[in-house]
């Protein structure tokens, strides 16, 4: 046989070996993970998680990953039904590092923040105007907390046929927004962003409580009190919600009055921190671990970071990019792109959490 | 060199092939008309309005994952992706709510229903039934809302222009409406001939949300009028004796009840010597006034946003936290959820007179001034805490309209027929089955004669008597038709006037052949004399069978401005339970 002939041969054998490894390998069924979502990050996750399915990132260097997510909200899992060892999904997309932390499994926070948003004050504009003497102070909680107490638009300075102030955000008891506006608002009684202690004392259970019996009906706020608003100025004028929801949800609301916005001093940040669970017991659980690590690294590359703002939500590290539709929208309203935040609050121990939940239930029911 | 070329070829080509992605690459699947074989099963009971929109809505989520496509984003189902099919029935939301609590306190009651969803009209029920239970069947955060409805007072136009002008403004509400009923002359000194009398109806606040939140908005009313100046009514203020008479005041307004507001659409039509206003979802004034009732209005009935307040009905979808609902349906329902919250969807339900859930969807057509709506959003009450709305739902027995009932049946030869009287007799007792005690009820029989059986009293009183008389019927002798309703609407005109409901249910199966000598002019004379009372006598006649006569009990039912309700022996019993219901 001529040596040409050989060296094609092997070429050939060569090249058919590895089509057919890699053939082989491509063909392995993929590691299928299971990832929590909370609801603050379902939008975002839907696509982010084809997409990632679609890629062709693999653990091992051979092993494809298929995710699937359940949207989970936080507090089921934190608050109601810990995971166990029998029965948890192997990641967990949290709305906040908060939740990580409270809940008592054994994770491995994979990447502390994925994104961003702010809890951002939002009111229609005549109420705010009367509220803020007409854009010349900002709208925080001491303006707010003022005409809880007041309760009666007339003796505020409104219109008396506004009767009595309407505010909303979500239930303290079921989400991770409603507990951290009660946070945010223990931060302004307290004056500080470290709140441990702060939320039992008697400045904070009657101010926040005269704002919590403001809320004409928690029941049908659900988790989104952006959406609530827009149902209209007779259901709801202010309201403290997501940055994000308020942004996928503008359209509704400006075709009623025009909006302010306006961010706490005192900041609460939602940062989607990424877990895996950790299982010594199953011997798959470090390739578990190993592929939500993927997907962590996966959410964090600019090209996917870049993506948030179609989500109304925040880079890790950076403002969102332009054009966005959403921030451009927003920034009429008062919505900044790179807001100033020097003062982020200090959730307090799970324990003052549940302490301040239960209270939440006497007050509110 | 030419045959190994040809190998490498061949060899290269098979590594292309083999490179492919060996898996298939999806597309449509071959359409299912049945369940998908891997299907999530979910389960939605809903309320009786959403049956307009709900049932073709499941149709098209079903068929979409039949043709295997993700319903809610339009694209091909994804690896691992489960298919959903839903089915669903409606239900009253207090009835279903009640039921779901009964399954999770009594596990092994199996006459209950345990749907994935429950979809009242109000998270009122949602509440209640987490009160009730003990514990979060609901999780009230994850609810959303999906087809949004203020209640609203259905009123004629010339009865509301006619307060407008008397009172001189435009800002009515409940107070202006008890103004009219404490009128010496009632509507006459408001410039509206005919009946003084005003006519409200509401359904059952048990069973309807329009109904229990109709009643908790008179509360607020009745409170505001008190000097309650606070946001949100509690406890005080629903066990205040002040503030329950003021609701009782209301609650004269009423000519009947009823157990579902569907019906009450179909009443209202009938024009103004009917009813003056009913309380309804917003949805049931567009449908009434879009020309889907039976009876086409002979006038235009607007909404009335009482000036005190009113709610909304938001139609949420609550997902049941039991051990009927896996995980895997819980993410399924959310997904129903989110297809009914697209925009195509939406529209749809706004075209039913419903306003849309999404706020991307405009409010459009049919919401126009030509279908006596106003787009201005209505004053909203706080809603009560649970334990607020479980006292004031229980209220309801001594807040509401008392009734005085005569119960006449025809046990004439011809009776015997087709087992007439004995499914008359059943369905009577289930016409008492849900008899409140204070009302008074009174037998009465005829065929030769007409027989006093059971004197008037009070049901608690007369239960056993009303019963066993009534299971002591036999068919026998002639038709005293018009001699049954003149002698018992006599003995109700000459009892003292009381503010109470006055009502003879008539059931018969013939013409009258009475030789006592008392014609139908007879009988609609003696109607005649109350219907300038404040509480006129309203008789409801039931034909019951072919050879009743149509036209005489249709005479009679115009004398008090009633109808005729058709029956047979195969629904005699549930037509004596939806007449039972106005009481």
């Amino acid at each position: 046989m001529r040596r040409g002939t050989i060296v094609i041969a092997l070429f050939i054998l060569i090249v058919a070996g590895v089509i057919g490894a890699v053939f082989f390998l491509r063909n392995q069924p993929p590691l299928e993970i299971t990832l929590a979502v909370d609801p603050l990050a379902a939008d975002w996750m839907e696509e982010a998680v084809q997409n990632f399915n679609a890629s062709d990132i693999t653990i091992n260097n051979t092993q494809r990953i298929h995710l699937t997510y359940t949207v989970i909200p936080d507090f089921d899992v934190w608050q109601d039904t810990p995971w166990t060892a029998q029965n948890h999904p192997d990641g967990w997309l949290a709305s906040s590092s908060t939740a990580t932390t409270y809940a008592n499994m054994p994770l491995q926070i994979i990447a502390p923040s994925t994104a961003r948003t702010l809890l951002v004050w939002g009111a229609y504009t005549s109420r705010a105007n009367v509220l803020t003497d007409d854009g010349t102070i900002p709208l925080d909680w001491a303006q707010v907390i003022n005409a809880a107490e007041t309760e009666n638009w007339g003796l505020l300075g409104g219109e008396e046929n506004w009767r009595f102030v309407k505010l909303a955000f979500s239930l303290p008891d079921s989400t991770t927004i409603g507990l951290a506006a009660l946070f945010s608002g223990a931060a302004a009684v307290a004056e500080n962003v470290n709140i441990s202690g702060a939320t039992r004392g008697a400045d904070f259970e009657d101010q926040i409580g005269a704002v919590v019996n403001r809320v004409p009906n928690f029941n049908t706020i659900g988790a989104d009190a952006a959406a609530f608003m827009a149902r209209g100025i007779s259901q709801a004028e202010i309201a403290l919600a997501p940055e994000s929801q308020w942004l996928n949800n503008l359209q509704g609301i400006v075709r009623n009055e025009p909006i302010i916005f306006s961010y706490p001093e005192y900041a609460f940040v939602f940062d989607f921190p990424l877990a895996a669970y950790e299982d010594t017991t199953d011997p798959q659980n470090a390739d578990a671990i190993a592929a939500v690590q993927a997907f962590g690294a996966w959410l964090l590359r600019p090209e996917q970071q870049a993506t948030l703002g179609n989500y109304g939500l925040r880079p890790v590290n950076n403002a969102p990019s332009e054009p966005n539709d959403l921030f451009a929208a927003g920034e009429q309203y008062g919505i900044q792109r790179n807001p100033i935040i020097s003062a982020i609050i200090q959730p307090p121990n799970v324990n003052e959490a549940r302490a301040l939940i239960q209270w939440f239930g006497t007050v509110s029911r | 060199m030419r045959h190994t070329i040809r190998i490498f070829i061949l060899v290269l080509a098979f590594g292309l092939l083999a490179g492919c992605d060996s898996t298939d690459s999806g597309g449509n699947a071959t359409p299912q008309s049945n369940i998908p074989a891997n299907a999530i099963q979910i389960s939605i009971i809903y309320a009786p309005e959403s049956e307009q929109y709900l049932p073709l809505t499941m149709q098209e989520f079903n068929q979409a994952y039949a043709e295997g496509r993700n319903p809610v984003t339009g694209q091909p189902l994804a690896e691992g992706e489960r298919p959903i099919y839903i089915t669903g029935q409606s239900g009253s939301s207090g009835t279903i709510m009640q039921g779901i609590v009964n399954a999770i306190v009594a596990p092994n009651n199996q006459n209950v229903a345990r749907p994935t969803i429950f979809a009242p009209s109000v998270s009122h029920w949602l509440a209640l039934g987490n009160y009730q239970a003990g514990r979060e069947i609901f999780n009230l955060a994850e609810t959303r809302p999906t087809a949004l409805a203020p209640v609203v007072i259905a009123i004629w136009e010339s009865r509301l222009r006619a307060i407008q002008e008397t009172v001189g403004y435009e800002d009515i509400g409940w107070e202006e409406l008890l103004q009219v009923l404490n009128s010496p002359n009632g509507w006459e000194d408001y410039g509206i001939t005919g009946r003084r009398t005003v006519y409200y109806g509401h359904t059952d606040p048990f069973i309807s949300s329009t109904a229990l939140s109709t009643l908790i908005a008179e509360f607020y009313a009745s409170a505001r009028v008190a000097g309650f100046t606070g946001a949100r009514l509690g406890m005080e203020q629903v066990r205040d004796p002040e503030i329950q008479q003021g609701v009782r005041n209301i609650e004269q307004l009423i000519r009947h009840y009823s157990q579902r507001t569907t019906e009450f659409r179909q009443y209202i039509a009938q024009g103004p010597d009917y009813l003056d206003f009913v309380a309804l979802e917003e949805n049931d004034l567009i449908y009434i006034n879009t020309g889907q009732t039976d009876i086409q209005p002979p006038e235009r009935l607007v909404a009335l946003y009482p000036k005190e307040g009113t709610f909304f009905h938001e139609h949420p979808f609550g997902v049941v936290q039991a051990d009927w609902v896996t995980p895997e349906q819980a993410e399924a329902a959310r997904t129903f959820t989110d297809f009914v919250l697209t925009v195509p969807v939406q529209e749809r339900i706004m075209a039913q007179g419903f306003r849309p859930a999404n706020a991307d969807v405009t409010l459009g057509f049919p919401f126009v001034e030509e279908n006596g709506v106003s787009l201005q959003n209505p004053l909203v009450l706080d809603v009560p805490a649970p334990d607020v709305i479980n006292a004031i739902q229980e209220s309801w027995a001594f807040v509401k309209k008392q009734a005085d009932i005569w119960l006449i049946i025809d046990v004439s030869g011809s009776m015997a027929t087709d087992n007439k009287l004995e499914q008359a007799k059943t369905a009577a007792l289930a016409f008492l089955d849900g008899m409140e005690p204070t009302n008074r009820v009174g037998l009465a029989i005829f065929s030769d004669q007409v027989w006093e059986r059971v004197p008037m009293n009070t049901y608690e009183t007369n239960e056993q008597a009303l019963r066993s008389n009534i299971q002591g019927l036999r068919p026998d002798g002639g038709t005293e038709l018009y001699g049954a309703i003149t002698q018992i609407v006599s003995v109700m005109n000459e009892a003292e006037s009381e503010n109470r409901i006055r009502a003879v249910v008539v059931l018969s199966d013939g013409e009258d052949t009475g030789n006592q000598g008392v014609t139908l002019n007879d009988a609609l004379a003696a109607i005649a004399v109350s219907r300038e009372d404040l509480n006129p006598i309203i008789v409801i006649p039931v034909a019951y069978g072919s050879d009743a006569d149509i036209q005489a009990l249709n005479s009679i039912a115009r004398a008090s401005a009633t109808r005729v309700q058709p029956g047979d022996p195969e629904n005699i019993q549930s037509l004596l339970q939806i007449i039972s219901s106005y009481f």
